[in-house]
Order: C-alpha cells, then structure tokens, then sequence
C-alpha cells in the first residue's frame, strides 16, 4: 500500500470516529461552569492585589512560636517519633512550615502568615506523611487562588541540622510539590534551597516577619546583589523577587537549586510511577508505624482542589469512609452546578485514586439538589449518609493498614436526606434492550455478557444502567431512558 | 454513524494556524473562538490522545477534557505564540491520568500488556486494519508521529516541536514507520 493511502485510510478511520457532537458536547457543559470560573479568575485578581500590600503584620506570634518549638525540642532524643526533624518551608506569599519527625511523618502544620492560616484551614495533616500535607496544602493554595498558572514562584526551604538529611528531605519535598502541582494542573516555578538553621537568619526572619526560608534567600539574594535591601525584599512576594530577579538578570543558580519547568513532562511520567510503587510500600508502612487517616475534612479538601471548586459553590452528596480491596478510602461525592463529582481517595495518603464527573444536562430541580442520589450499583436502596456504621464492618473484612476506625465521622456534611426525590410521570422509556445496544455500539463491540441492565432513578431522570463484560474488559454505561443519551461511559480491565 | 465522504472533503489540512489571538478571544469567554479552535485542532488533540491511549473512549474523554480545560484556563495562557504546545501539554496530562487511573484499576499490569485494540465499528475493511496495525503494531513515538501527520495533516516540523524532538529524528522515524506499516499491511494482505 502507498503512503498516501496509508494515511488517507488512517484519516478516514481516525476522523470518522470523533463524534460529531463533540463540540456541542464541550459547549453545553462549559455554558454551567463557566460563571464559576469568572467568578474565581475575579477572585484570584483580588487576592493577588490584596496580597502585594497587606501583608507580613501578622503571624508574629506564628513565626516565633516555630522558632521556639525548634529551638527547644530540637534535641536529639533517638527513636522518639514525636521529636521535631526537618523543617519545611513553602512560601508563595502564603507561608506554613511544616515540621516532620525523623520518619517524615508530620508532626506540626504551621502558618508562616495570614494567608498561610487561611490556606491550611482545618485540615488536620498532623501524623500525615510529607508528601501527604504537601499535596493537600498545595491544592489548598491551588483552589484559594494563590497558585496561579505559571505566574507563581514557590519558594521551598528546608530546615535539619543534617546536611545530607536536609538535601534528602529537599529532593523528597520537590518531587512532591512537582507532583501535586501537576494533579492540580498548575505550573509555577519552584526555587528550593537547603540550609542548617543559622541564628542570623532566624533573628531576620523574626524581625522581618516571614518564614525562616524566605529570610535566607533574601539575605543570600542581597548578599549577591549590592543593590538589593533585605528588608525591601523581604516584603515582596517571592513572585515579584522571581520577577526581579529576572528583570535584573541576576543567576540565582548558585543560591537555589533551579528547577526548569522544561523537564516537568518527563518528572511526572515517573514521578507517577515513583508514587504508585510508593503507595504499595507506604501500605505496610502505616500498619505498624501508627499511621492515621487524613480525615474526610482534608479528603474534601483535596477533592475540591482537584475539582477546582470552591467549597461554598458546592453540595455534598456523599462523603464516607469505606474499604475498597483492604484500602481504606475516602469517597466522595458532590455537586457543583450541574456538575457531578465523584471521588475516591486514598484514606492514609490521600492521593486521589480515580475521579469521574458527569454532567446532567438539566438543571438540578432545587428541592432534589439536598436529597441523596440513589445508590449506584446496590439494588437495596441503602444511603450512604450514615458513614461511620458502613465503614465500621468493613474495617475488620479485610486487612486494613488502620487499627481503627477513629475517624470523626460526624462530620460528614451531607445534608439531611428529606425525601426521595420524586418520580416523574415518565412519559416513555426506551427498552432495556435498546438501551443495551446503544451501549454496545458506543463500546465498538458486537456482543457482551451483561452484568447488570436496569432502569434507575437518578435525580429524577430515569437512567438505564448498564454493566457488562467483553473478555476482561469491564464496561458501564448510564443511558438517559427517555432520550437514548448517554451519560456517562467507563471501561476498565479487570484482571 | 461513519461519513466518510463528508470528512475527506472537510478533512481540510489544518495544520499549525492558530495564533495567540484565538486564545485570548477565549479567555474573554467567545465560544465562536472556541469553536474555530476546535475546528482546526480537535483532529490533532484526538489523534494525540488517541496514540497514546490506544483507547476510542479515552481519547474522546480527552478531547473534551482538553477543550473544556482550553476554555477554562485561556486566562492563565502564557506560552507565547505555542498554543499548540500549550494545547497538547493540557491533552497530555490527561493522558497521563488515564493512565494512572488505568493503572489502579489495573494494578502493575503494564499498559502494553493489554489486549489488541479492535477496532470492529470502522466498517471499511481496509481503513480498520490499516488503524489496527497502527495502534497495535508501532511504538508509542511512531504512532505518535504517524498520526499527527496522517490524521492532523501536521508537518514534521511542526511534529518534532510538539513532541520535542529532533526534526531529523521525527524524520527518520517517520520514514520507517512507513515501511513497517507496509510491511505488516503486505503480510494482511494490503
């Protein structure tokens, strides 16, 4: 065969299978998001103006408070899990500090400033591992608007009286911060620098009201450059001394580790891999190392994050603790617009396990905006608002890393369930059959064995739900039973 | 559901012409700017997902995740007259949750591991063994490259900017892709 009909018969056979409705499949779900997003783009503008010029008259009483937990317990006391090891700061003009035991487990999440507060909120990432606190303070910073696309300079310090440990912790935090910027889908450039603690640095830092990191590269900053006041410095944001930095043309190589965005693609594709294999060894880890679980508040969190929606903007259906495979995770499910999120997260190191969002393209009735979903797959119509009794039983099935289910389960926000949402006079549905076959055409397949075909209710829109199998590839589909649509496909292997 | 006709006539050649201006009309929120983007890259971002994933659905997934991403994150664009590169790194992320999705679910299988993708409802003969060998048969870069220019009707040039390559290497490559593709397709019987 010619090269040209090679590649005409793979245009034809590619372009024939973009559905033709894409765009209008794009367009309409982008008509609901899209007052959101202004919304938040306004936001981020008035934080950002907000953040040039007040700033840095609070957490006084932060800052020093940190300096003096260093100063006093930092005495080596040997296999105490509770004595504070390395130090990690992250400023971007919200500042925290982190401090971790010598098994980087998180012992301490402080704010540096104002904004650092706001940003850690009430997560409660203590006994956390690093990368765990890393990513959810990363999200938080993502989805309150201080992180913004390519126009944000992070400034990572990390504090040990150990060198080598301080470099070892420093790699560790960076891969982390890269990662959790890629799951938030932000970019922004990371400067990082080690150092052991210096009394000159800790009095600047205190004096100037900034985090210890900050203080250092400032005073290194204008060491290099005469021109330069450490003080002026220390109250720019570390994206405007990014952008004089680069204005003056000053090489800061020699002062931060620079890490090129350039080499960001590669970095994830293993750092992605570098994790899953993480996740399987931090499994046998927390078993015995008494590690506990993020808590649903940080498992939200880290959902909204992901979702990027504010927490006001949306409305929780469910969020409940339970075992999937001796897994203990967070799912959580909620609403924003017309916009169904659907997350699991991992219990212990809360990394985001899969995530899924529908669009319903109707607006939700409001009455039915507060009452549950019908559960998805078990017939029995069980809610899933009462999480504790569900997570209970399934503790001890399996081999679960968590000793118990001490989790606050009390406060799972989702809404009273007020009654079931009403059923409309339906008008007429299509055939299971039919339903079945739209989605075997849409899967490309000839025939299945099905696993489940039934019409359900789903926020009053009646939906066939459709599982089946094609050798050991495991397919769903939920078809609107009036229109023959399709909302929602998934396929997986299963092995 | 398949119109041959129709696509080989609208299968115009877009290649590259997008400029920064598209993007900023987006970033103001004009769907026509959106819709003129999507007309003239959405065969690319497929091609590009659907190489990577090997996968009919993902790479519808991406398709829309990519535009919906475009119009949501037009504001914070800043790679200066890249918006292809910017549009692809967008649809490469998504890729690669796909991915790390795919290998949850999949625990350590290795995505090449997988079964043969089948392409059954691509009703010409010809042009469904063709794709199959190409998704089945070539390494990632190779179909890739394939693709873009196939599909995308994309200049190698502007290939091995994309993929940050060098143009010799994305030649080469190219090249011998052809002749494997021949050689299979002679072994099928085409």
């Amino acid at each position: 065969m010619k090269r040209e009909d090679i590649e005409r018969k793979l245009d034809a056979a590619v372009s024939g299978m973009i559905p033709k409705d894409m765009f209008d499949r794009i367009s309409e779900n982008i008509v609901s998001a899209n007052p959101e997003s202004i919304e938040r783009v306004v936001k981020k503008e008035k934080k950002k103006n907000f953040n040039i010029f007040s700033r840095s008259f609070m957490g006084v009483a932060a800052a020093a408070c940190i300096l003096l937990v260093s100063g006093i317990i930092g005495v080596p006391y040997y296999g105490n899990n509770f004595v504070p090891d390395s130090h990690v700061d992250i400023d971007v003009n919200p500042g925290v500090e982190i401090v971790t035991n010598k098994k980087n487990k998180v012992l301490n999440v402080q704010s540096t400033n104002k904004d650092g507060a706001d940003v850690i909120d009430n997560m409660d990432l203590k006994n956390t591992e690093l990368k765990v606190a890393v990513n959810a303070l990363i999200g938080s910073m993502v989805q309150k608007g201080y992180i913004v696309n390519n126009n944000t300079g992070i400034l990572v310090t990390v504090r040990n009286d150990n060198p080598e440990k301080a470099n070892k912790v420093k790699e560790e935090i960076l891969y982390d911060i890269n990662f959790a910027l890629y799951t938030n889908d932000v970019q922004a450039n990371v400067m990082n620098q080690t150092f052991k603690n210096t009394a000159d640095a800790n009095k600047f830092a205190r004096e100037n009201n900034i985090s210890i990191g900050k203080a250092v590269f400032v005073l290194n900053l204008a060491a290099k450059d005469s021109s330069l006041d450490a003080k002026e410095l220390a109250k720019m944001k570390v994206t405007d001394i990014a952008n004089l930095v680069a204005k003056k043309g000053i090489d800061i190589r020699d002062i931060v580790d620079y890490d090129d965005d350039d080499s960001i693609w590669e970095n994830i594709a293993d750092a992605i891999e570098d994790i899953d294999e993480d996740a399987g060894i931090s499994m046998k880890d927390t078993a015995d190392a008494g590690n506990k679980q993020i808590g649903i508040e940080a498992a939200k969190q880290i959902a909204l994050a992901d979702a990027k929606v504010a927490l006001k903007d949306v409305t929780f259906i469910k969020a409940e603790l339970d075992n999937e495979d001796g897994r203990a995770v967070y799912e959580i499910e909620f609403y924003s617009g017309n916009v169904e999120y659907d997350y699991d997260i991992d219990a212990l190191s809360g990394e985001i396990i899969s995530n899924d969002f529908d669009i319903e393209d109707y607006s939700i009735p409001a009455q039915s905006t507060a009452a549950p979903r019908q559960t998805e797959a078990a017939p029995a119509p069980i809610q899933s608002q009462t999480a504790a009794p569900t997570a209970a039983p399934t503790q001890s099935q399996t081999a679960a890393p968590t000793p118990a289910p001490t989790q606050p389960q009390t406060v799972a926000p989702t809404p009273a369930p007020i009654e079931a949402p009403t059923q409309p006079a339906a008008p007429s549905t299509i055939s299971a059959e039919r339903a079945k076959q739209i989605a075997l055409s849409h899967a490309g397949v000839g025939g299945a064995s099905f696993i489940k075909a039934e019409l359900d209710t789903d926020d009053g829109v009646q939906v066939y739900e459709i599982e089946f199998k094609v050798g050991n590839v495991e397919y769903e589909y939920d078809i609107n039973a009036i229109s023959g649509e399709i909302i929602s496909s998934k396929s997986e292997v299963d092995d | 559901m398949l119109n041959f006709v129709a696509v080989l006539e609208e299968g115009s050649k877009t290649s590259s012409t997008v400029d920064d201006k598209l993007i900023k009309d987006i970033a103001k929120g004009s769907m026509e700017a959106l819709h003129t983007l999507y007309e003239k890259t959405h065969k690319s971002v497929y091609a590009f997902a659907l190489s990577i994933t090997k996968n009919t659905h993902d790479a519808e997934d991406i398709l829309q995740d990519t535009f919906l991403k475009i119009y949501q994150k037009a504001a914070d664009y800043t790679s200066y007259d890249k918006p292809m590169a910017w549009i692809f790194t967008i649809a490469r992320n998504f890729a690669l949750m796909k991915f790390r999705d795919r290998k949850k679910e999949d625990s350590m299988e290795e995505v090449s591991d997988m079964p043969e993708a089948i392409f059954s409802f691509v009703e010409d003969v010809s042009e469904r063994i063709v794709l199959e060998t190409a998704v089945n048969k070539l390494d990632e870069n190779e179909r890739t490259i394939l693709l873009l220019h196939a599909v995308s009707g994309l200049k190698n040039r502007e290939i091995a900017e994309l993929l940050d390559m060098p143009i010799n290497t994305v030649l080469s490559k190219y090249n011998r892709t052809i002749k494997k593709m021949q050689k299979y397709l002679e072994e099928e019987g085409f």
